[in-house]
């Protein structure tokens, strides 16, 4: 099969990069193994949030201080700017709502309660704009019966260490008796599957009927997982303000996005190939001639040029085994200590040297296998060595904003 | 638990929430003594719960140690009866691969008959038909009993005993003296480690069953007991791998023996030397690894491709010989040191050397010491009375079938843990059965039932009692879960700060072996707090901002 | 050393992170809260199995072997292979008369086709669907009306001439087309003739054995998927790829034969593919050619079907369509459509079934396309029944749009 460009990874990078192409009109196929990261997303987009141990309020001044190599840092200042300011827009235009822009991160709420720099906030998620600011003087948070994935006591400690005036209400809905049956059916998005009209507007009702005067009520993110319009009918029922607060992963406001950003690729022709794996690329030469699949077998996928979105260790982008780091497509060279010892850190909550070990590109975001470098490859998002994204919460930053630089890149050779 | 101190006459004080330590504290209070049970930290806290989980056969020691394998053999039969629902009957095998000397098994056979253990020389080929995983090349094998002993169960099963017959139990508190008086020991001081409140607590007999520490304990009376700790590694394997213990037939060396237990196998150990000052310290080295591996893979192939899930090493409490003038020589068996005779110190005693199969006996042999300064004149039961929990199960397979049918996975897994006594879990609401750990399949009513009962304090205990977080995801999916539970009694910022040292527990196991998916479990798991909850590393503060602003 | 290169386990169990993604996408969980999901009756429960056959949960039967579960998986388990591998070794209940009713496709299809007009009213009277309800086949389902001659017959009747052609192909008609729906492998032979290809029969072919595999009816399975086996390499010896028209039987054939039933086909498994595949592929080569009919004007909706999803292949077919100059092509979200082979037809699942496809239904109606396109008879006949939509093969499609005489000269044949 033949395609202008093929993009290995279906989450946020590799949608990024091949909406990008799919507007220009060009035939493009992205090939994903499986359902992506995005789908653990909190309900915010990162673009710089921290940097070492502290909280960035303006990423892109904060941009000179990250390490040479660092993603960012190829892309340019001037590059990462114009990229990032045309994101809402395109968001939009496939039908997510975002707040926030690049100049400045705004805070949102994690699951318990913390604030979070973010730079693009999903609809429904509340927001503040200082770490150190009250998001509301009086909250009600609301738990549902038997759901192990929220955390409202949580919330409640670290809110009120804020001097928010908190409590806490525990709902049932009647749909979910049933999902309680099972012993293993509370998760986030079997509760948002539930929510259809009837049980939105019993939810509604019933927040309505605990929720005091000028409280705001906080709900776990379980509405609209097909639509955020379900969210925003909701909202309409409430009369106090009403705002998610993101779970433990799955994430239901990940899953819409990830939808969203797929059927918008497919609407715009782009073929979206789920669980298929890219066995190997065949490189000749210094080029990638094709690519050989579990499911297309011997019909091997061509293209001009080809954007490896495909994630991290947690996707397989990267491999590891108790000698090395690798990369299973194309064995691109990779970023990494060859002495096991100095891929950990000790405390488990500290900047560990292995987020950082990726593929090494150079400033054309090309890869190189044995030191040749690969012309019509480009690399992108979280597969990219000297990025440690947890740590800077720069996760969708990096993953939307080099999808769409490696795909304009590919466009120009 | 709440224990009034005040006008509390004890008959005797055991330090060590071992299974040593418990065991006593069982047999002491069965046999109608007043019993107090000092923890420092959590039971099984210490090499009790750092070993293999073996149920030795015996036939390890047979050819070189005659009387630790009778004993060995002798307490497996008794811990078959009275902990059934701490037992895995799973048979064991000693194999000879191609490089060993069949000519062992000849000697390893008749010294296991002579120590009275059941062993039979089996034709390899069948041998891999009852066992595949085991390395088809080999060309001898041996079925001995060995089996599976969890030390966690057995140990609370030990202290619950102990409780119904009357003892109280202090975990969480540290021996900081022993309170002499005219050369006797009258009691002790303990501190409690997470308050740090100092109480006085006075008993007649003190009993030093503090395993690798009791060195540190009896020189608080001025006593030196020479010890000499052995550090053994061990890894874990993500599912069993193996249904029957698997020896190596050949002297006892590194990493000979992989043990199937609960829902894991267990390969191990390697040995050697450490500085005293280095037992509440351990490091799993990559050394070690791959020592493991590297022999464990040959007892057993399929373990190159088995995901490690952890490695964790134990201190074996080695004691020095009181007969040899140099202090060099170590041991054999266990040691019961009545310190009145020994050292002048009236009222103190050490129970020692041993291991995890002879705990009981080790009671046996302290209490009656104990008994005998008493002048108290009573017989051990602990050899013939179950455990509680182990009442029921074994005795009467027909009824736990029938159960069977109707039970949930979850439940299935909780009656294993708890035996009889998973009875008193309550489903209360139909919240209750909800799975908090998905690995382990621990559920929400489990988990109330032993922060109840078995004296949990923070995430580590829960483990310990119920296995939560010692799955495939090594807590990454239910820590928070367990933790909002724990938070509803503890207070929500305890539960916070507990989250946190229970996730960096986990990940002092994974390090030594985070590759492959166990590293992509561990990335996993740092997505979920840090990156979506937001915990971060304690130099961390979300007000601090960079000087750019 | 080389140890701990990669960790391989039984259908990868080991591989599971415990991420969850695969709960999200569990078609059966949403509507049966007695049923675990995926992760815990794949990964988590085999872990537990291993330990003891005790932890075996009853419950697996309800798994639709959809694979969308393997599908969503960003770590390449394959969960739906460990459940159906757990229920066939420890689900030790001998499957009922019913289910050796519905897996038994051949024998019930040749004795329906031989008495097709008695057969077919009695089939869909009131006497009939009591009966069959007694026995637990729900009431609400329709069987397929049985043709009056297999198309087995037909193929074999017209092999002289096809065999006049220079190059050839095997066609795997499955169950589906032999007794119910002729005239589907008619379309196909018309268009495989149109671009110079010929289509004989396997020397002998049993049905695909998906539906006694999910009746656990294993040996019978088997022996079926030898005889099949040894017919497809008897073809591939004479360079003929293997075509079917059916989804599920590829798929069945080339991954469920070495997965579930233990039979190694690596050695054919390339050459076995749905039709729609080798005509894209012939076509994506410059090898053939398809001329359509100007006048041909539809708008056409594409439902993936589960097993289609899970082979990958959908791009193929839809593309196909999307050749046809006068179509409008309507994507439709791939979600399962509920009825998974027999198991929408058992009583006890109707209602889940009936939900699991509601948000498809949905999705359908609110399109309102002329035909839906389709390569599984299974979900034709779900949708039909549930949305009232027209359904059809997308080979029936093709072979109403091409033009065969125009396509017939753009590859040299006139």
């Amino acid at each position: 099969m033949k395609f202008d460009y093929i993009i290995i990874g279906g989450g946020l990078c590799g949608l990024s990069a091949g909406i990008r192409l799919a507007e220009q009109g060009k035939k493009t196929a992205i090939v994903s193994s499986g359902q992506s990261a995005l789908h653990f997303c909190a309900g915010s987009f990162g673009l710089l949030g921290k940097n070492g141990d502290k909280t960035v309020l303006n990423p892109l001044e904060e941009l000179d201080r990250l390490p040479e190599k660092h993603p960012y840092r190829l892309m340019g200042k001037d590059r990462v700017k114009r990229l990032a300011t045309e994101v809402p827009a395109m968001l939009q235009k496939a039908g997510i709502t975002v707040t926030g822009s690049a100049e400045a991160n705004h805070f949102t709420l994690t699951p318990f309660g913390k604030p979070r720099p973010s730079w693009l906030t999903l609809n429904g998620l509340p927001t503040f704009s200082k770490p150190d600011e009250k998001p509301f003087e009086k909250a009600l948070i609301v738990s549902i019966k038997g759901f192990l994935e929220s955390y409202p006591a949580f919330m409640v400690e670290n809110l009120e260490k804020k001097g928010v005036c908190c409590r806490v209400e525990t709902i049932d809905l009647e749909r979910l008796t049933h999902l309680r049956e099972s012993n293993f059916d509370m998760r986030a998005a079997s509760i948002a599957k539930q929510m259809d009209r009837a049980t939105i507007e019993e939810f509604a009702s019933k927040i309505n009927s605990c929720a005091g005067k000028d409280e705001s009520v906080l709900i776990p993110a379980v509405i609209g997982i097909n639509d955020e319009r379900e969210l925003d009918r909701m909202r309409e029922m409430v009369n106090n303000p009403l705002y998610c607060v993101p779970t433990i992963p799955v994430s239901v406001p990940g899953l819409r996005a990830q939808h969203i950003l797929q059927h918008y690729f497919e609407k715009l022709g782009g073929t979206y190939i789920l669980g298929d794996r890219v066995e190997k690329g065949i490189i000749e030469d210094g080029i990638v001639k094709a690519l050989v699949t579990t499911n297309f077998g011997e019909d091997h996928l061509h293209a001009d040029a080809f954007i490896l979105a495909s994630g991290n260790i947690f996707g397989e982008g990267i491999k590891s085994n108790p000698h090395d780091f690798y990369e299973p497509v194309f064995g691109l060279d990779v970023n990494y200590s060859s002495n096991r010892d100095e891929w950990y850190a000790f405390n488990f909550f500290d900047a560990q040297p292995y987020m950082e070990y990726g593929v090494e590109i150079d400033n054309d975001f090309h890869p190189s296998l044995k030191g040749i470098k690969i012309k019509n490859l480009f690399v992108a998002g979280s597969t990219l060595a000297h990025c440690n994204s947890l740590k800077e919460d720069s996760g969708a930053g990096t993953a939307i904003l080099t999808g769409l630089h490696t795909a304009d890149l590919a466009m120009n050779i | 638990m709440n224990v009034d101190l005040k006008n509390k006459e004890y008959d005797v004080i055991v330090i060590g929430g071992g299974a040593t330590g418990a065991g006593t504290a069982r047999d002491c209070a069965k046999r109608g003594l007043k019993v107090m049970l000092i923890e420092r930290l959590d039971f099984t806290a210490g090499a009790t719960g750092r070993n293999h989980g073996l149920l030795h056969s015996g036939a390890r020691y047979a050819v070189t140690d005659h009387e630790s394998a009778t004993e060995c053999i002798r307490e497996n039969m008794i811990l078959r009866k009275i902990a059934a629902h701490c037992v895995e009957e799973t048979g064991g095998l000693f194999v000879t691969l191609p490089e060993d000397d069949l000519g062992y098994q000849k000697t390893f056979i008749e010294s296991c008959h002579a120590a009275g253990i059941d062993a039979r020389q089996l034709d390899p080929k069948d041998v891999i038909r009852i066992e595949p995983a085991v390395n088809p090349d080999i060309i001898g094998a041996v079925y001995v009993p060995d089996g599976a002993i969890d030390p966690f169960r057995l140990t609370t099963a030990n202290v619950l005993d102990a409780r119904i017959h009357g003892a109280d139990v202090l975990t969480y508190h540290e021996v900081v003296e022993l309170i002499q008086d005219n050369g006797r020991v009258i009691g002790v001081k303990v501190r409690n480690s997470i308050t740090g409140e100092e109480k006085e607590i006075r008993a007649r007999i003190t009993v030093n069953a503090g395993g690798i520490w009791s060195h540190g304990i009896a020189q608080q009376a001025g006593i030196t007991i020479n010890m000499f700790p052995a550090k053994g590694a061990l890894l874990i394997f993500g599912h069993r791998v193996n249904n029957m213990v698997i020896n190596r037939c050949r002297k006892p060396a590194d990493a000979d023996i992989l043990v199937p237990g609960d829902t894991i196998s267990l390969i191990g150990t390697t040995s050697s030397r450490i500085p005293y000052d280095e037992v509440d310290n351990m490091e799993v080295t990559q050394e070690e690894v791959d020592i493991l591996l590297n022999q464990g893979c040959q007892l057993v192939p399929s373990l190159s491709w088995t995901r490690i899930l952890r490695a964790y090493a134990g201190v074996r409490p080695l004691i020095a010989d009181d007969s040899d003038p140099t202090g060099r020589k170590i041991s054999r068996g266990i040691v019961c040191l009545d310190h009145a005779t020994r050292d002048g110190v009236e009222g103190f005693v050490t129970i020692s050397g041993g291991k995890l199969m002879t705990y009981r006996l080790m009671a046996e042999t302290a209490t009656d010491m104990v008994c005998k300064k008493l002048g108290v004149d009573a017989a051990c039961t602990t050899a013939v009375d179950p455990l509680p929990g182990s009442e029921l199960t074994k005795e009467n397979p027909s009824d736990s079938k029938r159960h069977i049918i109707d039970m949930g996975t979850g439940q299935i897994a909780a009656r294993e843990r708890h035996g009889s006594l998973s009875s008193l879990i309550k489903y209360d609401s139909d919240a209750d059965d909800a799975l908090v750990c998905e690995c382990e399949q621990v559920s929400v009513g489990e988990i109330k039932y032993a922060i109840d009962t078995l004296h949990v304090n923070n995430l580590v205990n829960l483990r310990r009692r119920t296995r939560l977080g010692m799955g495939t995801c090594q807590g990454g999916i239910c820590a928070s879960r367990a933790a909002a539970i724990l938070g509803l009694k503890f207070g929500n910022e305890r539960a916070i700060t507990d989250l946190k040292s229970f996730l960096q527990e986990r990940w002092k196991g994974v390090r030594p072996v985070a590759w492959g998916r166990s590293l992509a479990e561990a990335y996993f798991t740092s997505c979920i707090y840090e990156g979506v909850c937001g915990m971060e590393t304690e130099n961390s503060d979300e007000t601090k901002i960079t000087s750019a602003q | 050393m080389n140890y701990q290169e990669q960790n391989i386990s039984a259908n990868n169990f080991e591989e599971c992170i415990k991420c969850t993604i695969c709960t999200a996408y569990c078609p059966v969980m949403t509507v049966n809260p007695d049923y675990p999901g995926p992760k815990m009756a794949g990964p988590d429960g085999e872990r537990y199995r291993l330990k003891s056959p005790d932890f075996y949960d009853k419950a697996l039967k309800y798994c639709l072997n959809c694979k969308r579960c393997e599908v969503s998986c960003p770590s390449n388990v394959k969960i739906g292979d460990i459940i159906q591998s757990a229920r066939i070794k420890y689900d030790t209940k001998p499957p009922k008369l019913r289910d050796h009713m519905l897996a038994e496709t051949d024998v019930m299809g040749n004795l329906a086709t031989a008495f097709a007009p008695i057969v077919n009213p009695v089939l869909s009277s009131g006497i009939a669907k009591a009966g069959l309800d007694i026995i637990g086949v729900d009431k609400h389902r329709t069987f397929p009306k049985y043709a009056s001659h297999k198309f087995s017959t037909y193929l074999k009747k017209i092999q002289p001439e096809q065999e006049k052609f220079q190059k050839h192909i095997a066609y795997f008609h499955g169950c589906y087309v032999n007794y119910n729906n002729p005239s589907l492998g008619k379309d196909l032979v018309k268009i495989l003739n149109a671009v110079g290809y010929g289509v004989l029969p396997l020397s002998k072919q049993k049905c695909c054995g998906v539906a006694k595999i999910a009746n656990r009816l294993i040996s019978r399975a088997k022996h079926d998927a030898e005889i099949n086996l040894k017919s497809i390499r008897e073809a591939v010896d004479q360079d003929m790829p293997v075509l079917s028209t059916s989804s599920t039987c590829t798929f069945t054939i080339r991954d469920e034969y070495p997965h579930l039933l233990g039979l190694e086909n690596s050695d054919v498994r390339s050459n076995i593919m749905l039709a729609t595949v080798f005509l894209s592929r012939k076509i994506n080569e410059g090898e053939i050619k398809l001329v359509f009919r100007n006048d041909y004007k539809k708008r056409i909706s594409y439902h993936t079907p589960c097993h289609m999803q899970k082979l990958g292949w959908a791009a193929y077919s839809t593309g196909l369509l999307k050749m046809i100059p006068g179509i409008e092509f309507v994507p439709l979200p791939s979600q399962c459509c509920g009825i998974a082979g027999t198991y929408g037809f058992k009583k006890e699942n109707y209602e889940y079934s009936q939900k699991i496809g509601a948000e498809l239904f949905e999705a359908i109606e609110n399109e309102h396309p002329d035909v839906v396109a389709t390569d599984c008879e299974t979900c034709k006949w779900q949708i039909e029944m549930s949305t009232g939509a027209k359904v059809e093969n997308p080979i029936t499609l093709i072979a109403e749009a091409l033009d065969v005489e125009a396509t017939m000269r753009a590859n040299g044949l006139l």
